[in-house]
């Protein structure tokens, strides 16, 4: 069975251009606090998102609806507003992390398909079977986390779909539990859905060197010519032992196309292309390599597509993540 | 798909202020008419300024948006007028490309094509906002014409494509003369990279000597 492309979309223009250019399905979110990529100007209102579903379904694709944050204490309505909106747009899926909003969903529209996201870091059998089992959830996203081999381990045992990330930022390996960022700017990454929030990050020159900063932290300095990154806690430059280093994460983004028939042979559904934040000409670029790719793997012609990303790859560096590592 | 080609460069530069002045007038205009989702996702974002600074013309840009309003300016002079949130600067085809959506601006950060500076709130939210949207800045220009756009847009692509010929010529000459002025190789950075490199291959040895030590050590019941 063909894997499924599963791709990215921060605005109208990117579902549009992720359908062009070949994605099976697009994933996207509203433009609140209820998706883990609220950044200004980016995401759907309720017409928008209606919009982009029948664009989708009129050549055969499918749309999900990302509402993967946490809702802040005495406060969900935002949350359930979205699972509403989703529904109302008639997408083909939501994409949730917490128990509250999971429950919401399954209690007020129980046909409509649930897939646990990524945020909710289960990783591991007993826990995406609590899940499955409570909440009905059809698909896990599993976390950036786990080899190839452990990911065929639990294809055996959960009886779900399982969806794994093939290109995009490496996390920090928590997630849904990062707190790294709310340490420096007090606003929660899991509650208000932005990672180092584009109103604390700053860019200044210092000498021959640029320093990227959020808050009143640097979290890195680059000299000139050298390639720049997007400054989250866990992708700074810290000193420790006298030495300094990427102590969390290197600014390098994650890329499996060159294993996609591993992936394929552990029995994984569909690739999640990470990125809603990135440009549409980013989603065109990304989706339509993969596109050629799974075609190509379906001809039994695996591996024979060049990998072109380096450019649109975060620190122009690509790694195959924890799909290889033997540190586990 | 078509692309705006080098002609918008030429024909900037080239432009007094005044006249630009007056085309961002009639472009403003053009765009409300044909870009009216666009116009009211700006006017409703956080009320901000930016300014644009194509380093290889002689014009200064301000877009002006929020509060309900969006406007696009030309700059009388360098540095008059309020502070503005957040500044732009890069070669205008690059600019071009990327309000056109046609290349990644993070991709075009991280490798510094574009520099930024400012509210990186204010950067985000306009680089969202016109990735929204479907833009050729050709077709733009072209739609100032009016009833004249269809001829405006053909003299325009023929010499587009001189244009881009002479520059591609240009730039081959240029390269063929200025071979010598490669930059040098940093062998110092490279030094340090492969000291570092060989620095943590060592150090994953030793991890799987110990790894196999304490292997062979269970498997022969050794202490």
């Amino acid at each position: 069975m063909s894997l499924e492309l599963v791709c990215p979309a921060g605005t109208p223009a990117a579902l549009r251009a992720a359908v062009d250019a070949g994605a099976d399905t697009v994933y996207c979110g509203f433009r609140d606090c209820t998706n883990a990529r609220n950044y200004p100007g980016l995401n759907f209102d309720p017409d928008e998102m209606a919009e982009g579903v029948a664009y989708a379904h009129r050549f055969g694709r499918k749309v999900l609806a990302a509402v993967n944050t946490f809702p802040r204490a005495g406060d969900a309505r935002p949350w359930h507003d979205a699972i509403d909106n989703a529904a109302r747009a008639n997408v083909d899926a939501v994409i949730l992390a917490d128990i509250g909003v999971l429950d919401y969903a399954a209690t007020k529209h129980p046909e409509l398909r649930r897939h646990l996201s990524v945020q909710a870091s289960a990783s591991n059998e007993l826990s995406i079977a609590y899940y499955r089992d409570r909440f009905d959830i059809r698909r896990v996203v599993l976390p950036r986390v786990l080899s190839v081999e452990q990911v065929a381990a639990l294809v055996r045992r959960i009886g779900i779909e399982t969806e794994v990330f093939a290109f995009g930022s490496v996390g920090p390996m928590s997630e849904g539990r990062c707190f790294l960022s709310s340490y420096i700017t007090g606003l929660s990454p899991t509650s208000e859905g932005a990672c180092a929030p584009a109103s604390h990050v700053s860019y200044k020159e210092d000498g021959p060197e640029t320093l990227s900063r959020l808050g009143e932290v640097t979290l890195n300095r680059f000299s000139h010519g050298e390639p720049a990154a997007y400054p989250t806690p866990c992708k700074g430059r810290y000193v420790t032992h006298g030495r300094t280093s990427y102590l969390f994460e290197e600014p390098i983004a994650l890329n499996a196309i060159d294993i996609l028939a591993d992936l394929q042979a552990a029995g994984v559904t569909a690739l999640k292309i990470e990125g809603r934040q990135r440009s549409r000409a980013y989603v065109t670029e990304v989706v339509g390599s993969f596109r050629q790719a799974i075609d190509a793997l379906d001809r039994g012609q695996g591996g024979a597509v060049e990998n072109t990303l380096a450019s649109v790859a975060e620190g122009q560096r690509q790694t195959h993540g924890a799909y290889t590592k033997g540190w586990r | 798909m078509q692309r705006s080609r080098p002609l918008a460069a030429a024909t900037l530069s080239l432009i007094p202020s005044p006249v630009l002045a007056r085309l961002t007038v009639l472009l403003n205009r053009a765009m409300r008419r044909r870009h009216p989702r666009l116009v009211a996702n700006f006017a409703r974002l956080d009320p901000a300024v930016v300014h644009v600074f194509p380093s290889d013309l002689p014009h200064r840009f301000a877009i002006e948006f929020g509060g309900g309003k969006m406007d696009v300016r030309v700059l009388r002079e360098t540095g008059a007028g309020a502070a503005p949130d957040a500044e732009i600067r890069g070669n205008l085809m690059a600019l071009i490309d990327l309000l056109e959506g046609r290349i990644d601006g993070d991709a075009m950060f991280f490798s510094r094509e574009i520099e930024i500076t400012g509210s990186t709130a204010v950067i985000v939210a306009v680089r969202n906002t016109l990735d929204r949207e479907e833009i050729l800045i050709s077709d733009e220009i072209a739609a100032i014409f009016g009833p004249l756009e269809r001829p405006a847009r053909r003299i325009a692509l023929r010499v587009d494509t001189a244009i881009s010929r002479a520059r591609a010529r240009i730039a081959a000459i240029h390269a063929r003369l200025h071979e010598a002025d490669a930059p040098a190789r940093d062998l110092s950075a490279e030094t340090d990279a492969l000291r570092a490199e060989v620095k943590a291959l060592k150090t994953r040895l030793a991890k799987l000597d110990v790894r196999q030590t304490r292997a062979d050590s269970a498997a022969t019941g050794a202490p």
